[in-house]
């Protein structure tokens, strides 16, 4: 028998029985290990879809919150009088009136239909309360001159001196001009302004009778014609060497709103020096900045120094019904100069209750349930019209937050 | 003599292959619990993030009730609403989530209804995962009261058919939030 014919039984392959067996086996360990991983997927997958809204909320409520925390009326003669600027609900844009604070957005151009809108202001880091004098006539243009010498030194450095006020009120020296800022007289009567003109200093006047270190070119009611919402002709400020006015600079007004663009809702801010939300042109416009993706709702209620809570999801607590003819678009009112103001207008609002709905990036996958499977209840405690898009993970958070400028002491 | 080349291809066994087999199906079956594990530990961690917002909330609200206290003590909503009595006195503990049937016994923290509509919004019964506590202490030497807010996870005592938090050993978890107040 040749040497290639022989088969010893070491060299002996596995039997098909003995193959099939491994296999089976090996099929067994592959079929579990395969719904293991697929029920981890599975997991994974729904876990990314809980946790995108609430991480979502969570950064849009920290954003909104340092606004809303840090909005100040800005008026240290007296911070109730009925003129307030912390919430501004508001404005005029030279003869025209304009809304600046959307309770339930009606037109798609402006905002998401059913979201609110709001604007707040507050002071650009490093802002103080600067003793000014001039002459004040109403909205005309004037210079005004400022007691501002802390960088003075005793060798009347007037480059640092000016560095500083100019950081300050936030003039920009690129663009000529300064954010707006307050000037209030003592009584409690205001009104914005900006700096057109590079200021000037001369550091040896600060121990003068009328101390007049810095002056400046200033524009009432700024480039724009941006004053405070009057019911009628404003009465001017009241200033003289015994009683002077105070400027604080400079205001930072910003605007937040949620906006659809491309199928995906969003956070967006305004932020301009200078101006404030127009809806004549902020309709989409582009001066909104993106903030935060897969933000569906944004609601405001109103708190009130008497306990009650306006814009909540109660009818009985609907400004708009409440007082249709004070309140007519539902959000606090502003008064003129003077002019009483009523319960719920804006400066009795002691802070604000807000509700951010965000959700997953994704629908939700058919494995996972599909549409509506296990997402958390997300009606806001506030007057929400919003028809919350189907097939998604939703959150919403709620947070109360206290305007620090009307709460002081607290 | 050469020897016979083929007395070193000798294969493994069956039983050799089942028992490599089993051992590495012990191995797969290791390694993947630990994936199991990470994801109770993402969800223990979620669920402690979420108790640190919901303490944060109910902080911010007392806050608010505080000020109402101290600027028109007449619009505090009743203690029998809140579970909380001002001016807040040190030694105070008030279980906020404590339940009355399926609702909330301190109606102020759920949803505005018409009885209450200036309540809170920020519990929900139907979805009560924690247990929040509150706590009141001091003044300190600064004249300021703490108030601590406690959150546990959900148990079968407090919440016998209330929804659990999944993770490792959630019912041990707890978050403290600490502010101070004026009194």
């Amino acid at each position: 028998m040749s040497r290639s014919c022989h088969r010893d039984r070491s060299d002996a392959g596995f039997t098909l029985i003995e193959v099939t067996v491994a296999m089976t086996v090996l099929l067994i360990v592959l079929v579990l290990s395969g719904a293991l991983l697929f029920s981890m997927r599975s997991f994974a997958q729904k876990q990314q879809s809980l946790a995108e809204p609430r991480q979502t909320a969570r950064r849009a409520m920290n954003y909104l919150s340092y606004y809303l925390r840090g909005a100040s009326d800005m008026n240290m003669a007296d911070s109730t009088a009925p003129m307030p600027n912390a919430l501004v609900t508001y404005y005029n844009l030279g003869a025209t009136t304009n809304q600046a604070t959307y309770n339930n957005v009606a037109s798609a151009s402006l905002a998401d239909v059913g979201t609110d809108l709001f604007t707040v202001a507050k002071p650009v880091p490093g802002s103080m309360p600067i003793k000014v004098a001039g002459i004040w006539d109403g909205l005309t243009t004037s210079t005004i001159s400022a007691l501002y010498s802390q960088g003075c030194g005793d060798s009347n450095d007037n480059t640092t001196n000016l560095a500083q006020f100019n950081q300050a009120v936030g003039y920009d020296a690129t663009a000529g001009t300064s954010p707006l800022f307050l000037v209030y007289d003592p009584g409690g009567f205001w009104q914005y302004y900006q700096i057109t003109a590079a200021p000037t200093c001369d550091c040896s006047k600060a121990s003068a009778a009328s101390p007049t270190v810095i002056t400046m070119t200033v524009t009432a009611g700024g480039i724009l014609g941006i004053n405070p919402a009057r019911d009628s002709s404003p009465v001017g400020l009241t200033c003289s060497d015994g009683n002077p006015c105070y400027m604080t600079g400079g205001v930072q007004f910003v605007t937040f709103r949620v906006r659809t663009v491309g199928g995906t809702p969003r956070l967006e801010q305004l932020a301009l020096p200078g101006r404030l939300f127009d809806p004549a042109q902020d309709n989409p416009g582009t001066s909104f900045t993106p903030l935060l993706d897969n933000v569906e709702d944004l609601q405001i209620a109103y708190i009130y120094g008497d306990g009650t809570i306006c814009n909540s999801s109660q009818p009985t607590r609907l400004l708009s019904t409440m007082d249709s003819a004070n309140y007519p678009n539902g959000v606090p009112n502003m008064r003129a100069e003077g002019v009483t103001a009523a319960t719920y207008d804006a400066v009795n609002v002691r802070g604000v209750r807000v509700s951010v709905v965000a959700r997953s990036a994704q629908p939700i996958a058919a494995f996972l349930g599909g549409a509506g499977k296990g997402a958390p209840a997300i009606t806001p405690p506030e007057d929400s019209t919003v028809a919350y898009a189907p097939g998604y993970y939703h959150y919403r958070l709620t947070s109360t937050i206290m305007i620090q400028n009307r709460i002081l002491g607290n | 003599m050469t020897p016979n080349p083929r007395s070193k291809e000798k294969g493994s066994s069956l039983i050799e292959i089942l028992v490599a087999m089993a051992i590495l199906m012990f191995l797969m079956v290791g390694v993947l619990s630990m994936f199991s594990m990470a994801y109770l530990m993402n969800l223990g961690a979620a669920a402690r993030t979420e108790m640190t917002y919901k303490a944060q909330q109910v902080a911010d609200v007392v806050r608010y009730l505080n000020f109402l206290h101290r600027s028109a003590p007449a619009s505090v909503p009743a203690s029998i609403n809140t579970g909380l009595a001002f001016p807040l006195t040190s030694g105070t503990t008030a279980t906020i989530t404590a339940l009355s049937g399926s609702a909330l016994q301190f109606a102020y923290w759920g949803a505005p209804n018409g009885t209450l509509p200036d309540a809170a919004g920020i519990l929900n019964p139907n979805d009560l995962r924690y247990n929040i506590t509150v706590s009141v202490t001091g003044p300190n030497a600064a004249g300021l009261v703490t108030l601590t807010v406690a959150v546990v996870p959900n148990t079968s005592t407090s919440n016998a058919t209330g929804k659990r938090y999944l993770g490792p050993n959630m019912r041990w978890k707890e978050v403290d939030y600490v502010t101070q107040l004026p009194p």
